[in-house]
């Protein structure tokens, strides 16, 4: 079940809303877990119950390790025993088919291996476990033991298969004193229509210019060609992706939790130091917190402190998917990290912020191309288009397909800056009608395209 | 709490050996798959389609995948079809769904308003996917069909 889906917007999320709202307080967190279930078990009947494993293993082990809390060795070792189940997991489901196939790359070997379906969101609520698991370790908090509150914050539906990763100490006071009031439930709704809208209404569409640029026939495209494509999916990507991040957050404060931000306008960034605080937000802090820190973060020699930049930009890459083209998007990202920290963070600060920022927005669209591509193989062919391999600047069908997206770029590039919501809170603040009446119109845009169009699934899903 | 531990990973080792044993597939092509599930007496109504019946049945260019078979009916009158495609990736499957959801769709519309027998047959339709094959079927022997589909991409 997708959120941008006429089912759950008028079945789904109004009988659970009803539900929620009717049942006394002792009852909201039961109601959330059995909602949350059926949720994921309606795309994911099979794999319903490796979640619910996943939940019922890590509650166990929280209270394990926190019993063991007095005996540092003793907790350790349950740490560590929770750690690799939970890896073991994840890396079987989701890698275990691309490890085969690398050991046969490397060594020529011929074994087979089976084709496993990828469960949907194995990867969001691994972490959101592992960052329980870990904060229980550091008493950073109290285990919960409460099997329903912690199950619940490990399924909740808003959050559960695409984000954003909810660290366990962000909401823990919310399972159990959360507010619920109409101020709070109209700050989601419209948070939630202004993620449909980016997801519907821009993601789909710009997706469509990237999907035709990639389905032209032949092997090389004109430069043109080549960018309007990278282009329309650099700012698919970010709609797409931003757009279900609104839905989430804006689901949590209809139920009364507040998710943090997992995207704060990052395509306005100067450099990619700054980009990566403004993308996925809840990724970049976990890697930051659970991984790059406790390796030594920038507290070390240069020479480690380049090894941990390699090696939490390495997992970031290979957590976004099972593909050697997403290590190289990854290890693509450490590179500049690495040349703004030593070499570029002056001559950045100093240049015109125009530079700057078409320095960022050049390395990470050139960087997408790893990222929708199929293989590296791909990837390289393509940005040698985007750099003229073709011989051909400008063909008919890039200026065609100028012509027919030049509307929706258009809008995709205003949109992708904050002035329109803040265009759009100067008009709440003097005006709250005419922002209700934006809200309703834009309700009724996403449900006319969604009738039309039949199947949009989310980018993200896929990992 | 070990005993707990012990349950759990157990737990987790069954449900993996289910998982293996009942979505795994192989890696073999459509074709050898289709072999093993229609028959040539299935097939005597039947005519084997190529690129262009691909193109014109379900919008799908044949180069975009990793091949496929497509049996339609002789006679115009019938709706008995049966496809069995494989895609390059799990991203195509999707689109593969849509792609005979129109496919369904278009001959419903085709036959609405006379042809009772062939709405039926069209509203039985099976489609289903494993791994990167999916199988769509109109006909009456579609579940025998779907049965030996997912038999034979197991092996």
């Amino acid at each position: 079940m997708v959120f941008s889906s006429i089912i759950f917007l008028f079945i789904f999320l109004p009988v659970t809303l009803l539900i929620y709202f009717a049942v006394p307080r002792a009852a909201k967190n039961p109601v959330l877990l059995i909602a949350s279930i059926f949720f994921y078990a309606w795309g994911e009947p099979v794999y319903v119950f490796l979640m619910l494993f996943s939940a019922v293993f890590n509650y166990f082990m929280g209270l394990d390790i926190f019993d063991r809390r007095h005996d540092h060795h003793l907790a350790k070792n349950s740490l560590i025993f929770t750690i690799i189940i939970n890896l073991l997991m994840l890396g079987f489901f989701k890698y275990y088919g691309f490890a085969i196939e690398t050991f046969n790359g490397i060594f020529g070997t011929d074994f087979a291996h089976r084709d496993l379906a990828l469960p949907i969101g194995i990867s969001f609520y691994t972490f959101q476990a592992l960052s329980y698991i870990i904060d229980v370790y550091r008493r950073n908090i109290d285990a919960q033991r409460n099997f329903i509150s912690f199950c619940m914050y490990l399924t909740l539906f808003p959050q559960l298969i695409a984000g954003p990763i909810v660290k366990y100490k962000d909401i823990e006071h919310q399972l159990k004193d959360r507010q619920i009031t109409m101020a709070g439930f109209g700050e989601g709704v419209e948070c939630f229509i202004k993620g449909l809208a980016k997801k519907v209404l821009l993601a789909n569409n710009l997706g469509l210019l990237h999907s035709a640029i990639v389905a032209l026939p032949g092997d090389d495209l004109s430069v043109l060609s080549a960018w309007l494509g990278i282009i329309g999916y650099t700012l698919q990507i970010y709609f797409d992706f931003s757009g279900y991040s609104d839905m989430a957050i804006g689901l949590g404060k209809m139920l009364g939790f507040d998710y943090m931000q997992n995207f704060n306008y990052p395509y306005i960034s100067k450099t990619i130091t700054e980009f990566w605080r403004r993308w996925h937000i809840s990724l970049s802090t976990w890697f930051r917190e659970y991984l790059y820190i406790p390796l030594g973060g920038n507290r070390v020699p240069w020479y480690k402190h380049l090894r941990n930049i390699f090696v939490v930009w390495f997992l970031t890459g290979l957590w976004h998917g099972a593909s050697w083209n997403f290590v190289v998007w990854g290890l693509y990202y450490a590179v500049f990290l690495v040349l703004e920290k030593y070499l570029l963070k002056k001559p950045l600060e100093k240049a015109p912020s125009f530079v700057s920022h078409i320095y960022t927005m050049l390395i990470v669209t050139v960087d997408w191309v790893f990222f929708c591509s199929p293989d590296l193989g791909s990837a390289l062919s393509y940005i040698g288009d985007m750099f003229g391999s073709s011989g051909v600047f400008a063909d008919a069908a890039g200026l065609y397909y100028l012509r027919s997206f030049f509307l929706f770029l258009l809008i995709g590039g205003i949109c992708s800056v904050p002035a329109p919501q803040k265009a759009y809170r100067m008009i709440a603040a003097s005006k709250p009608k005419a922002a209700i009446i934006i809200d309703i119109l834009l309700f009724i845009l996403c449900i006319a395209y969604l009738v039309y169009d039949t199947y949009n699934p989310f980018l993200y899903f896929r990992f | 709490m070990k005993i707990i531990k012990i349950v759990l990973v157990a737990i987790l080792a069954v449900y993996i050996a289910f998982i293996w044993n009942m979505n795994g597939v192989s890696d073999r092509s459509a074709e050898a798959i289709a072999s093993d599930v229609v028959s040539k007496q299935d097939t005597v109504e039947m005519v084997k389609g190529n690129d262009k019946t691909l193109l014109q049945f379900y919008g799908l260019a044949a180069i975009d995948y990793d091949g496929y078979v497509v049996w339609s009916s002789k006679k115009k009158i019938d709706v008995d079809e049966l496809l069995i495609i494989k895609a390059k990736n799990k991203d195509q499957i999707n689109t593969l769904r849509d792609a005979v959801d129109q496919r369904v769709k278009a001959q419903e519309e085709a036959f609405d308003g006379y042809g009772t027998a062939q709405m039926a047959l069209l509203r039985k339709n099976i489609v289903t996917t494993r791994g990167n094959y999916l199988f769509f079927a109109v006909s009456k022997k579609a579940g025998d069909w779907n049965s030996l589909f997912v038999k034979a991409v197991k092996k």
